[in-house]
């Protein structure tokens, strides 16, 4: 279970003790790369929680989408369409769409169990 | 270790993320930094800023130029004040009698003789004499006459007390000076050497030399006499 928030962290560590710095042009891009992967890794996490969980969708949308989200930003740079903000926009609604799929599927898991189970333990005391 | 399908895929998937993110951060930190991102109201008040510091960097180097300089002027004028200082000090020296000095000038010898005095007061006249000749240095029985020595005279006819101490014959007048100057000055007729030797005959001898050493005496101290200030 926290096995991949220990990965996050991890992964954060190595990224920090790289000498190596992106120069500051790249920063556009690689922010929505981040979007693009994070909307792909809550899904996995939603995957998860809705026991619909698919390794290959994940990796695959992972890796994919950021490439393509980071090289269509780009060449929306090129061609003179702003692509950024239109990124933006749709991986935020995907994000937040996720996370409230996320927190609800959360609550109806864990937390209306762990009431049953106190309510069941209340009643067997009384 | 990956017990559940799904934990091996979404680990390297949240991995990544965290080494996307961390990069991110630099980037955006290094873009944040970066002065082609700022705006230009900043970038103009970070050039006016540098433009300060430029000039008041210029006017801080020619301060210190001509800081420079000045030290090196005062400590030219030092150095000189200094040499023409030591030099002064070297002639007050010689004039007190402090330091030895040698030289050439004369030697006058008195030797003994029972029939006439030869006192203290001749001693006396003979130094004025050779002063007035131009004598630089004068010492009598090898004692350095200074500003305060001086002749008396004594109970016995063979001694003088010259500074405390009794001096006998044969009395031995050192001077240094141009010798034949010297010489002529004292020599003159009926002056102090002339009467000595016609009228009281005293056998007095008269050398020039080319080299004489005169010793030094200690340097005089003074306890209640003060230079006056204005």
């Amino acid at each position: 279970m926290w096995l991949p928030f220990l990965a996050l962290f991890l992964g954060f560590l190595a990224g920090q003790t790289f000498t190596f710095t992106l120069p500051a042009s790249f920063a556009p891009y690689l922010s929505v790369a981040i979007l693009a992967t994070l909307d792909s890794t809550l899904g996995g996490v939603k995957g998860v929680m809705m026991h619909k969980y698919d390794g290959a969708i994940l990796m695959s949308g992972f890796f994919i989408n950021g490439t393509l989200a980071a090289f269509l930003v780009f060449m929306g740079d090129w061609i003179g369409v702003d692509l950024y903000y239109v990124a933006i926009f749709v991986f935020g609604v995907r994000i937040f769409q996720n996370l409230a799929i996320i927190r609800r599927e959360f609550i109806s898991k864990y937390v209306a169990n762990h009431l049953k189970k106190n309510n069941s333990s209340t009643h067997e005391v009384q | 270790m990956f017990k559940k399908k799904w934990q091996l895929t979404l680990t390297i998937a949240f991995a990544s993320l965290g080494l996307l993110l961390s990069l991110q951060l630099r980037a955006h930190k290094a873009q944040v930094n970066d002065l082609n991102s700022q705006s230009s109201d900043t970038l103009a008040v970070i050039a006016k800023n540098l433009n300060t510091k430029y000039y008041q960097l210029i006017q801080e180097v020619w301060d210190l130029r001509t800081q420079r300089k000045l030290l090196e002027q005062s400590a030219s004028q030092n150095k000189t004040a200094l040499e023409a200082m030591a030099m002064e000090q070297q002639k007050l020296n010689i004039a007190l009698g402090t330091v030895p000095v040698e030289g050439p000038g004369l030697i006058i010898t008195v030797p003994e003789n029972s029939e006439n005095y030869f006192g203290s007061q001749d001693t006396i006249d003979i130094i004025n004499e050779l002063w007035n000749a131009g004598a630089e240095a004068v010492s009598v029985n090898g004692w350095r006459i200074s500003n305060n020595t001086f002749f008396l005279p004594t109970n016995e006819l063979s001694t003088i007390i010259m500074n405390d101490q009794k001096i006998s014959y044969p009395y031995v007048i050192k001077a240094i000076g141009q010798p034949v100057a010297l010489d002529k000055g004292i020599s003159i007729p009926s002056g102090i050497i002339d009467n000595l030797k016609s009228i009281y005959k005293i056998p007095l001898e008269i050398k020039q030399v080319d080299k004489l050493s005169l010793p030094a005496i200690s340097s005089p101290k003074f306890k209640y006499a003060f230079l006056v200030k204005d």
